[in-house]
């Protein structure tokens, strides 16, 4: 009994997992929205830089 | 695109796409901003010193991502943002160390000097840093996959579903870190231009 549990598990643990199974979706999800936003602040910064060397000219 | 199911991990085993090449883009940028550095050691080029620059603080900006993605992951696998890993605290200590960096930069005042001390600084930290994050966390027990007799990825990516997505998404978080770096160089030398015409 306990070798056909492991058995099964084995067998679990190679199959795979599509996206509708959402299951710690959102951790992927967080972590794509912490580098978009990272990716923001640094054109945000960008811009303001760009912005007062056209008001120099 | 399925991935394989494994116990925790579950649909986070997806971050694999994001949290690693932030990282694989880390040390590449910080590998050419070194390079820069030496290049501006032999030549003495103004050019070198602010490319080298640029490198860096995208490779700062990347290890910054790399750190907080990763912190997100360890809570909903690991149940805690931070444990004292040997491969999360060394790579703390590599950032501690770039951030020492820019503010070497910012706190010399004479152009020339401030080139050429951060470039030495530079050559000396990319090592430094290598050895950190690569080589100290193998050598001891750790959580961190990949390392200290725990397995990467790799090994359970059984019919290689991961690596198709893996593997582009390393170079596109490469093309994207080495373009961030290149807009503040063109920026930079815009700058330059116009402060100090000849």
């Amino acid at each position: 009994m306990m070798l056909l549990n492991i058995l099964i598990q084995m067998q679990q643990s190679a199959t795979l997992v599509n996206a509708d199974d959402t299951h710690k979706f959102f951790v992927p999800v967080m972590v794509i929205a912490v580098i978009f936003i990272g990716i923001v602040v640094y054109l945000i910064n960008l811009d303001r830089k760009i912005k007062k060397l056209e008001e120099k000219r | 695109m399925p991935v394989p199911a494994l116990p925790i991990l579950e649909q986070s085993i997806r971050n694999l796409y994001y949290h690693v090449p932030m990282w694989f883009g880390m040390t590449l940028l910080l590998l050419v901003s070194a390079f820069y550095a030496v290049k501006f050691l032999y030549k003495q080029n103004e050019e070198d010193d602010l490319k080298s620059a640029a490198y860096a603080n995208v490779g700062i900006f990347y290890g910054v991502m790399g750190l907080i993605t990763g912190m997100i992951w360890a809570k909903n696998t690991w149940g805690t943002y931070w444990t004292n890993d040997p491969k999360l605290n060394s790579a703390a200590i590599g950032m501690l160390i770039y951030l020492a960096y820019t503010v070497l930069r910012s706190s010399i005042e004479d152009e020339e000097k401030k080139a050429r001390v951060s470039a030495v600084y530079n050559v000396f930290s990319f090592p430094i840093f290598c050895v950190l994050v690569f080589v100290l966390p193998r050598l001891t027990d750790s959580l961190h996959p990949g390392n200290g007799g725990n397995p990467g990825f790799n090994q359970y990516d059984l019919d290689s579903r991961l690596r198709m997505v893996f593997y582009p998404a390393v170079i596109g978080w490469c093309i994207i870190g080495f373009w961030l770096a290149d807009l503040s160089i063109r920026f930079k030398k815009l700058e330059n231009k116009q402060t100090n015409p000849l």
